[in-house]
């Protein structure tokens, strides 16, 4: 019997160090082989896969509510949010659509841009929404928290918000409008969702457009988990733009 | 007595290093709580560290620096109508470049300009900023990526007839990208170029992981360097 032992073993057992033989390597490189061949495997598996995991990845983003009837509508995501809620207004789905001005920038504070609440005065002329079913909430939003706060403020007993976004930021915006009902103690606002005619959840990832949104909305809904800050009041001074332009505010050396 | 014990020692040992009994569960499970207790000491340390790398990242992108130089073509790229037109505008106000060039890049459904493309709000930022209309050129075709920004500058400095001194404005994060990037691109052209930064309103290098602004932009920017660094766009 104590023939068949190989020699390391009665060498480890005796406390000696083992040398490399033969069937060490051996050993080796069967766990290579093996690892090779599971990798290649598992690539395999993923490049199958790709499709439908990265469409659930993208769906895992969207998460809006079926549309009803609501009292008041309040549009984050351009255009095609209007639009949408013209089409609520009119078949009499929702009563008020409520517009907000966001904070001025400094494109906006030259005058080159126009204030938010003129943008949106402007398309809701022209998509001919009755002025009575527009209502503005007052001051200036800094974030997303603030603005959903001021318009469950703003809403009358037993009234009932929904929120109309692009769908790729409705994940995100859902964690959002909760925490606001919590904060504000009333039952969380609905979510109507807008296609983005630029990404299709089941392709999003053929285009430059549609990866971007989706990293975008996934780092944003870690960041939420991360509880990072919202946003940052300080903006950059014109002092900060000199500096950065030029390394010297002296006339420019001679050629 | 002597023959049993060391028959007994050595075919535990060699069930241990061949591994074929009950009892080489232990090795293994010794193991995986060497791995498990190194994985958290390493969490922990990167927990404990992460506010020096994530600086040191912040800092690795962004590139970019004041020019001390004067050229001739401040180049601003398309993406930042809040930060990037003001430090080329103070470029040309300091007298270090006579024409700003700026880029056409393409809008998006869910653009709020107005009815207005990003080049042309541009173009308007630096006239309201004292860039003379006539010293701002815009490029003739549209562009959707940094890397169709840098080839139509590339042809645009093909077109002159001497190839001009270009400094390139960018967000700073974005930095590092168009280095990589320009040096593939404009190689060329045998043109060396300038990249100056445009801090962003929220968060800089040394705070992006703090907001939820700078955590997206930043992961995204990694994403679009990798894609860059290994040529898969």
């Amino acid at each position: 019997m104590s023939a068949a032992i190989p020699s390391e073993a009665l060498a480890a057992s005796n406390g000696e160090s083992l040398p490399l033989t033969a069937g060490h390597w051996q050993r080796w490189r069967r766990r290579l082989l093996r690892g090779c061949v599971g990798c290649l495997f598992a690539g395999l598996l993923l490049w199958c896969l790709h499709p439908w995991l990265l469409t659930r990845l993208g769906r895992s983003l969207i998460a809006g509510d079926s549309v009803r009837s609501v009292d008041v509508l309040l549009v984050l995501d351009g255009r095609p949010g209007y639009e949408f809620a013209e089409h609520l207004l009119s078949e009499g789905q929702a009563g008020q659509l409520l517009l907000f001005d966001k904070v001025h920038s400094r494109v906006v504070e030259l005058g080159v841009l126009p204030t938010s609440i003129d943008l949106c005065r402007d398309l809701v002329e022209e998509l001919h929404i009755p002025v009575r079913q527009v209502a503005e909430l007052p001051g200036q939003m800094t974030h997303l928290d603030q603005l959903l706060d001021s318009a469950l403020r703003h809403l009358g007993p037993e009234q009932t918000l929904a929120v109309v976004c692009s769908e790729w930021r409705s994940a995100y915006v859902r964690v959002k409008l909760s925490r606001a009902a919590t904060r504000n103690h009333c039952t969380r606002p609905l979510l109507f969702l807008v296609d983005d005619p630029e990404a299709d959840p089941e392709n999003w990832w053929q285009t430059r457009h549609g990866i971007r949104l989706v990293c975008d909305q996934l780092m944003r809904c870690t960041s939420l988990r991360l509880a990072a800050e919202t946003h940052d009041a300080s903006p950059i001074s014109a002092e900060q733009f000199r500096r950065a332009a030029v390394a010297t505010h002296e006339a420019p050396p001679s050629e | 007595m002597t023959q049993p014990t060391t028959n007994q020692t050595t075919a535990a040992s060699a069930d241990a290093v061949e591994g074929t009994s009950g009892h080489s569960a232990r090795p293994w499970r010794r193991r995986w709580l060497w791995c498990l207790v190194a994985f958290c000491i390493l969490m922990g340390v990167c927990w404990w560290l992460h506010p020096v790398l994530f600086r040191s990242w912040g800092a690795s992108l962004n590139v970019g620096r004041p020019l001390a130089e004067p050229v001739d073509v401040v180049f601003v790229l398309g993406g930042g109508l809040e930060n990037r037109p003001f430090v080329a505008a103070e470029i040309y106000r300091a007298g270090y470049a006579q024409v700003v060039l700026v880029s056409r890049p393409v809008g998006h459904s869910m653009d709020m300009l107005g009815g207005a493309s990003e080049g042309e709000l541009t173009s308007q930022i630096l006239r309201k900023l004292g860039v003379a209309a006539d010293n701002i050129h815009q490029l003739d075709v549209p562009v959707d990526s940094t890397r169709g920004e840098l080839t139509a500058l590339r042809d645009y400095i093909a077109q002159q007839p001497t190839p001009p001194r270009v400094a390139i404005v960018s967000s700073d994060f974005h930095t590092r990208r168009i280095r990589s990037l320009s040096r593939r691109i404009l190689r060329q052209t045998r043109q060396s170029v300038a990249i100056v930064s445009a801090p962003t309103d929220g968060f800089s290098p040394t705070n992006w992981w703090q907001y939820e602004e700078g955590i997206s932009t930043y992961f995204l920017e990694t994403v679009k360097l990798l894609t860059v660094l290994l040529n898969l766009a």
